[in-house]
């Protein structure tokens, strides 16, 4: 025998299912636009059925079991992979840019193009060594190389120094993401206790994870309770129990709190590009104890020296107008720093009287030019490495970073489209889907009409059995 | 698949933006009139642009080199030129001179007149081109010929300047006064000359004659050796500017635009953005809300 109210009962449970799955509806609605969100469906099943004797088995309605958020975690993984490659291309191409803008090749104006121009003012001296406006227009050549020169050192520099602090920021993200994963775990933790599925809060963990992976390699493991436990390489950064590990940045290297070494070489991602661009590519001077041999910095130091020497090499051993000798044509601004690009400049002998250019290599030969030639000669030298000019060093220099430029940006293209296609397939699975929603809303609205309806028809049975019953005859 | 909505839009968004992207590229082509502004933008175009200014830059120094050299040849042809048909006055005067019958008063008006073409034969070897005195050898700043009386001297060296004309290739400019004062003995001969003049020693004219003879020879050696300098430069001149012509070809091949190319590609590609924004009008505005009641 059952009860007479059992269809109430299972009318109220279609009732409260359906109204609740409305709920999840509209909450995916609201959230269709909320980045890292990932759409939820109720998990609807009957409920215990009841056994009659003699008849069999009635079923008892219907019950939410649970609220579950649609996501592929074997996405989450390819996604953040690919995602780091793409962060550590696109940071580098950026930086590289800057090189490129810093150096300004290919143009009339570009450092090579002056180059080419003060060795032409040596050839003119060499076929007018007594003019004096000649020695003239050189000063000034020689004074718009220096200051190119000196200019994309400076250049240079402060982009070195910009990614320093680039540097210090992206740690710092780090830093919060790490703080912010380690208080998320936390409350992950207390809702997995409770036997539930924070969805929400799962979601922001993996919005957190995605954004992490745009600066360093890390690995993942989800424990028992929840927590997800972030190790880069063999150091925790955020451990069970809300432990976060920080980073710091000492001498532009990443350490740890206890002092060892973030490993980021070559382990893509934010992080190592600067580093890498930093380290590399512009390369850090003696200024700062390291003193890398590559680089474009090494570059261009190497070319100023090399000019400044050979140039004042044959400068000294010839004779001014006023058969002066011995003179240095570039010095020194600090003699305390060595040859750099920035700190050259035309020696005071020389801007206190250009008669003392040395352009002849005879005393007493204002006509002789032949010093004057062979200092225009040196651009045919094969001053470095014993196989390049000056100006082919710095045409390689200038092209060997604009074929590591357009490599990054190839590459940034590739995995841009790589990383766009597994989001997409990530939207696919977890994006909320209006039209989808609407569906379901219309489904679950029938469904509560129809509930509705049945508790009205009970309503009346009840009402006749209640009201009707028992009076005949009265 | 299952599709959403957001998908659609950003693959929509993605796109107008790669259009965007492609034409703001073209655009920047068209107004810069480069087609390389950096070097990413083609590496191996780039080491060629700056390899053929620097050919380009080091001509037009040589083509300077070469019409600075021109203007001091053509001088110094034109000096030589001078001081050859001086010498030939010279030894019509000389011819005179040595007549027996002529009245002595007539050689002292020769003598006079020699005098005046020793003067003219200095002021010729002291010319200069803006300032320059190119007989002078590596002493150009001073007149290279002083007279004092009778006697003249030279004040230059005998080192002859060079002017480089094209990479490795140097050139011999204005021969010295060593060469053709000094060791001709041009002015002691005239000197000498002049006083056989003075005093009617016929015989000491003659012998002078003889030597003006062979100074005359030298003048005019120089001077052909130097005409063979000056077409020699003319040539030059020729091989730079058609080396210059072919480089600036070759330097706009890598660096230029064709514009036609571009235009045509810049209005393909509005084409193509204009049919993206069609596209995502169609695409992006319906949904099932529109047609529920």
């Amino acid at each position: 025998m059952i009860s007479s109210f059992l269809g109430i009962e299972i009318a109220k449970r279609a009732l409260f299912v359906n109204r609740t799955a409305l709920d999840i509806t509209s909450h995916n609605i609201a959230n269709a636009n909320t980045e890292g969100y990932s759409r939820q469906e109720g998990l609807i099943s009957t409920t215990l059925p009841i056994s009659l004797p003699s008849v069999g088995i009635i079923g008892t309605g219907a019950e939410l079991r649970s609220i579950r958020r649609v996501r592929n975690e074997f996405l989450d993984i390819q996604y953040r992979d690919e995602n780091r490659i793409k962060d550590y291309w696109d940071e580098l191409k950026s930086t590289l840019e800057k090189i490129e803008y810093i150096l300004g090749e290919p143009s009339d104006s570009g450092l090579s193009s002056t180059i080419d121009k003060f060795w032409n003012s040596w050839q003119e001296l060499s076929t007018n060594p007594e003019s004096m406006a000649i020695r003239g227009s050189l000063k000034e050549q020689a004074e718009t190389l220096l200051s190119i020169l000196s200019h994309i050192r400076g250049g240079l520099i402060q982009l070195r120094d910009q990614l320093d602090k680039d540097l210090v920021i992206q740690v710092n993200n780090v830093n919060d993401m790490a703080v912010q994963l380690g208080a998320l775990n936390e409350e992950i933790k207390r809702s997995y206790i409770r036997g539930q599925s924070p969805n929400d809060l799962l979601d922001k963990r993996d919005l957190l994870l995605d954004r992490l992976s745009e600066y360093i390699n890390f690995d993942v493991n989800i424990n028992e309770v929840g927590e997800a436990i972030i190790n880069i390489r063999d150091h925790t950064l955020v451990g069970i129990n809300n432990k976060v590990y920080k980073m710091t940045v000492l001498d532009g290297q990443v350490l740890w709190d206890d002092g060892s070494n973030v490993y980021l070489k070559n382990e893509q991602g934010r992080l190592s590009s600067v580093i890498y661009a930093r380290d590399n590519l512009i390369g850090v001077v003696d200024d700062r104890g390291y003193n890398y041999e590559t680089g474009i910095l090494n570059a261009i130091d190497r070319l100023a020296s090399v000019i400044f020497n050979r140039v004042n090499e044959l400068h000294g051993t010839g004779y001014g107008l006023d058969n002066s000798t011995g003179n240095d044509f570039f010095s020194l601004i600090d003699a305390g720093k060595g040859v750099i690009a920035s700190n050259i400049k035309i020696s005071d002998v020389i801007l206190q009287d250009l008669s003392k250019i040395a352009a002849s290599t005879v005393m007493d030969s204002p006509g002789d030019g032949s010093n004057a030639l062979n200092i225009a000669r040196i651009n045919r030298e094969f001053l470095i490495d014993g196989s390049f000019t000056i100006g082919d060093y710095w045409n390689n220099q200038t092209d060997s970073l604009g074929i590591i430029s357009q490599r990054a940006n190839w590459l940034f293209e590739n995995q841009n489209t790589l990383v766009d296609a597994i989001e997409k397939e990530r939207e696919s699975v977890s994006g909320v889907s209006i039209d989808e929603e609407v569906i379901n809303m219309i489904r679950y609205q029938n469904a509560f009409s129809a509930a509705s309806r049945i508790l009205t028809t009970m309503d009346e049975m009840l009402s006749i059995l209640i009201e009707k019953t028992g009076v005949v005859g009265r | 698949m299952r599709i959403t909505y957001n998908m659609t839009a950003n693959t929509v968004l993605r796109n107008l933006s790669n259009n965007l992207t492609r034409i703001e590229k073209l655009q920047d082509q068209l107004s810069s009139g480069k087609k390389v502004s950096r070097p990413s933008d083609d590496p191996l175009a780039t080491i060629k642009i700056m390899e053929y200014r620097t050919t380009l830059s080091a001509n037009s120094q040589y083509t300077r080199n070469t019409d600075f050299l021109k203007t001091e040849l053509e001088v110094a042809d034109k000096s030589l030129q001078d001081i050859s048909s001086t010498l030939n006055r010279v030894k019509t005067l000389a011819v005179r001179g040595a007549s027996e019958s002529l009245p002595q008063s007539s050689r002292d008006a020769i003598a006079e007149e020699l005098d005046q073409l020793i003067d003219h034969l200095i002021q010729v070897a002291n010319t200069d081109v803006s300032g320059k005195y190119i007989f002078g050898g590596y002493r150009t700043t001073i007149p290279p010929l002083e007279r004092q009386g009778d006697v003249i001297n030279y004040r230059g060296d005998n080192n002859v300047r060079m002017v480089e004309i094209s990479k490795d290739v140097t050139i011999e400019t204005t021969p010295t006064g060593k060469t053709l004062f000094v060791d001709t003995g041009m002015f002691e001969h005239l000197i000498s000359l002049k006083n056989a003049l003075l005093g009617g020693d016929t015989s000491q004219i003659n012998e002078e004659m003889g030597n003006l003879d062979k100074i005359m020879d030298r003048v005019n050696a120089e001077n052909s050796s130097l005409g063979a300098r000056l077409s020699r430069i003319e040539f030059n001149s020729n091989l730079i500017s058609d080396k210059n012509v072919r480089y600036t070809d070759l330097l706009s091949k890598q660096e230029d635009i064709e514009i036609e190319d571009v235009v045509l590609k810049l209005y393909s590609q509005q084409n193509i953005y204009q049919a993206s924004l069609i596209a995502a009008a169609r695409v992006l505005q319906p949904s099932l809300i529109d047609h529920l009641g």
